[in-house]
């Protein structure tokens, strides 16, 4: 198994638009919750007055990132809204005084400094995955030490059509996201460094690599083929190394670890400039009058980024948090950009169109697209049976979600959407189990 | 379960009516229908083969057979209360039958491929479930099921009352009794290629039925291994037992071979759904068409080792799985 990848029409129509930046909003709404792991606790009441940059939110845990006000205010409320991935979350809502009154952050040279300080400036800016997932950086960047990290590569397939935010940064900030990696590269103590970028991305390959050149340490652009999911980190891995991440491991059971370009860029920035993640880019596309790439505040409403862009062509059928493939759709307007959001989708009602769903004629496409050897049909027939140690037995946790399966089904079965529930009742059931098990130790110690 | 989660409680101050679903938003653009069209398509040139060689009676039986077929169908839906839809396959299952029907079937006789259109439709497939249910193959069902009960009006009467080929070719007998003579000559092989002998009516022409399998295997609507599995073992095995290279190709060519192999040995809903079980699933059925050509009635070995090995399917698809990626293999071994 090592070919895999569909072809969806890529429609990268933002590609050559520079990145703008959006207006500064009037008010922002920021989650105390953008990433896997721990929400953040307010460290900030109603009312205060905060400066943009100042930390909002504060980690109770290992596995979470703090938050920062992207803009200066004063604290309106701190109430539960809608947060663009599906839940409700605590928010920290700020007006915005109209002034950019930033806290003063303290450059630094990464070269000067400790891997451990690095580390320390990457988690105090809150850093992310930026490519979606939004994993704590630093946790990332900390591996156990049993496993040793001789590669670090950047992510810069950007295989999702439509998304055209890293592309921009690869050509408009080489430079940072290269030193973003070198400091990365510090950190691990890893001599070796690869940037994969999709050939349908010249520009970027060519930026890439002068910039590469300049750098003193051992990086290499690397041209990957066009197809998704190219940037799903264990297909860019099989395709950069020829190694394979074990069912249910990480990259670093493999040796690498992999850092989005928009993620190395925020690494320069908080560890050289120690700015934290206030903003980003985001592709605003698809059914808007002038799509662009835009970089905006975390926390501003995804409405006003619509209507900074001209407001809708027609009538809306789906918003969406992402690329067409990975994104998650939006019921509202109102929810705010966070850490990890890196487009905003108009689809029309006729994109949306009616998909009825069908017997499953078991054609086995799904199959022959899955990029990790699944077999989806099989295992969906045992998830809507609610048979989900059969699921298991099908290795369903190995599924990334990237939406191969759905895609190509003749029968519009919404594979994806009975794999991800799948996906979460297997691991109730494995929960519950390991619990069990520790009561029962427990109970044999008291005997 | 469907994208029609619209939200409008008036609570939200935006009143934009937008469909939650889950990832992805696009789709490839391909459906049920289109694939079963692509195969009907595939099967014209058979079809018209069959029509230059035996005259237009064939479009009777064809069409006969397609009619029932849709007719049961469109029953069989109404009784079981679901919707019917013209979804292509029955008139697959119709087009098929059709074909493997006899040219000289009188007009007073073209009850028969509606009566095996019928059982396909109503037993072997909506009976089980319909479409994406059914266990065997429903033209090979319904092939056998005439074959068993009318076996005299299947077998005899070969000869066409139209066409060019039936004045050349008065033989009583399918060309695979021929073959059991031993007698084979190069010609007899070319005449099977192109279709100038007498049988079933789709069957005739290999070479029509192997530019629609062709174009299927391109269109990427049928998965190669299967043919190629199911032709490859019967051809090696052939030649094994005759030793003969030109009786081996005559054998190829003959009794339906092609059409089992690209059309109906490769249907989706009755053959497993990973690579290496489609091979085995090839395999499985060369062998039996083989076994049963050399032991048994030569005629209906194609339909038999379908049936068979539709059997196999479920059994097949649950010990050939895929690989998934980076499966440990400590983890495979235990």
């Amino acid at each position: 198994m090592v070919s895999f990848g569909i072809h969806p029409d890529y429609r990268k129509v933002t590609a050559d638009k520079k990145v703008e930046s959006a207006p500064l909003p009037a008010e922002v709404i920021i989650p105390l919750h953008q990433h896997i792991g721990a929400p953040c606790k307010p460290t900030v009441e109603k009312g205060s007055e905060v400066l943009a940059g100042e930390k909002i939110g504060e980690v109770q845990s290992f596995v979470a990132a703090p938050v920062h006000a992207s803009i200066s205010g004063k604290v309106k409320d701190i109430r539960r809204a809608l947060v663009p991935v599906g839940y409700e979350a605590d928010c920290v809502v700020i007006e915005g005084d109209g002034k950019e009154n930033w806290v003063k952050f303290e450059k630094r040279d990464s070269e000067e400094l400790e891997p451990k300080e690095i580390i320390n400036r990457i988690k105090e800016g809150g850093l992310v995955g930026m490519g979606g997932a939004a994993f704590p950086t630093h946790v990332k960047l900390s591996p156990p030490p049993e496993k040793k990290i001789d590669v670090i590569i950047a992510n810069g397939a950007e295989c999702e059509p439509y998304l055209t935010c890293d592309h921009r940064l690869m050509i408009e900030e080489t430079e940072r996201i290269i030193k973003g990696m070198e400091a990365a590269m510090r950190v691990l103590g890893c001599s070796r460094g690869l940037i994969g970028i999709e050939d349908n991305k010249r520009e970027c390959i060519e930026k890439m690599e002068k910039g590469a050149e300049l750098s003193s340490f051992e990086i290499e652009v690397r041209e990957l083929r066009t197809r998704y999911p190219q940037g799903a980190e264990k297909m860019l891995i099989h395709s950069l190394l020829r190694r394979k991440v074990p069912v249910g491991g990480l990259p670093m059971d493999v040796g690498a670890v992999v850092q989005n370009v928009g993620t190395l860029k925020a690494i320069y920035e908080a560890v050289n400039l120690g700015t934290p993640l206030v903003d980003r880019v985001v592709t605003v596309t698809g059914g808007v009058k002038q799509p662009q790439n835009l970089m905006v505040r975390i926390g501003t409403r995804i409405k006003d980024l619509i209507d900074f862009c001209g407001g809708f062509t027609q009538e809306p059928g789906k918003i969406i948090n992402g690329g067409p493939m990975m994104g998650i759709a939006q019921e509202s307007v109102e929810v705010p950009v966070i850490k990890g959001m890196s487009g905003i989708l108009v689809q029309s009602k006729e994109d949306v169109g009616k998909r009825r769903e069908r017997p499953c004629i078991r054609c086995g496409s799904c199959i022959e697209s899955c990029p990790l050897g699944l077999m989806p049909t099989t295992i969906v027939r045992y998830a809507k049976k609610g048979m989900f140690e059969d699921c298991d037995r099908y290795y369903i946790a190995n599924c990334i979600e990237c939406g191969c399966c759905s895609w190509v089904c003749p029968s519009n079965i919404p594979l994806v959407h009975w794999l991800k529930y799948g996906k979460g009742e297997v691991l109730k059931i494995k929960r519950k189990k390991l619990e069990k098990e520790r009561e029962k130790e427990k109970g044999g110690e008291t005997k | 379960m469907s994208e029609g989660g619209d939200k409008d409680n008036g609570k939200r101050q935006d009143r934009l009516r937008l469909v939650i679903s889950s990832s992805p938003h696009v789709r490839k653009g391909t459906s049920v229908e289109r694939i079963m069209y692509a195969v009907v398509l595939c099967l014209i040139p058979a079809l018209a083969a069959s029509v230059y060689c035996f005259g237009y009676k064939v479009l009777a039986i064809v069409g006969v057979s397609v009619g029932a077929a849709l007719l049961t169908e469109f029953l069989a839906k109404r009784l079981r209360k679901k919707p019917f839809e013209m979804d292509g396959s029955a008139v697959i299952t119709g087009l098929i039958l059709g074909l493997m029907m006899p040219p000289g079937l009188e007009w007073g006789q073209l009850w028969l491929p509606a009566v095996g259109a019928f059982f396909a439709i109503a037993i072997v497939k909506e009976a089980f479930g319909g479409l994406g249910s059914n266990i065997w193959n429903p033209a090979a069902g319904g092939f056998l099921f005439c074959l068993l009960s009318w076996a005299a009006m299947m077998g005899v009467g070969w000869i066409a009352d139209g066409g060019i080929v039936w004045e050349m070719m008065r033989t009583e007998a399918t060309p695979l009794v021929d073959l059991e003579k031993g007698e084979v000559s190069m010609e007899v092989v070319k005449n099977l290629f192109l279709g100038n002998v007498n049988g079933a009516l789709g069957e005739t022409s290999a070479l029509a039925l192997l530019i629609g399998g062709l174009a299927l295997i391109g269109l990427r609507y049928i998965d190669w291994r299967i043919p190629l599995s199911f032709i490859g073992t019967v051809g090696v095995l052939t030649f094994a037992q005759t030793g003969d290279p030109i009786l081996t190709l005559a054998y190829l060519f003959a009794g339906g071979l092609f059409l089992g192999a690209f059309f109906m040995l490769t249907d989706y809903v009755t053959s497993p759904l990973t690579g290496w079980g489609r091979v085995l699933f090839g395999v499985g059925a060369g062998a039996v068409v083989v076994v049963i050509r050399l032991f048994a009635n030569p005629m209906e070995g194609v339909a038999y080792s379908i049936i068979f090995m539709n059997m196999f399917t479920p059994l097949i698809d649950r010990y050939l799985k895929t690989e998934p990626f980076g499966r440990i293999k400590k983890e495979a071994e235990g």
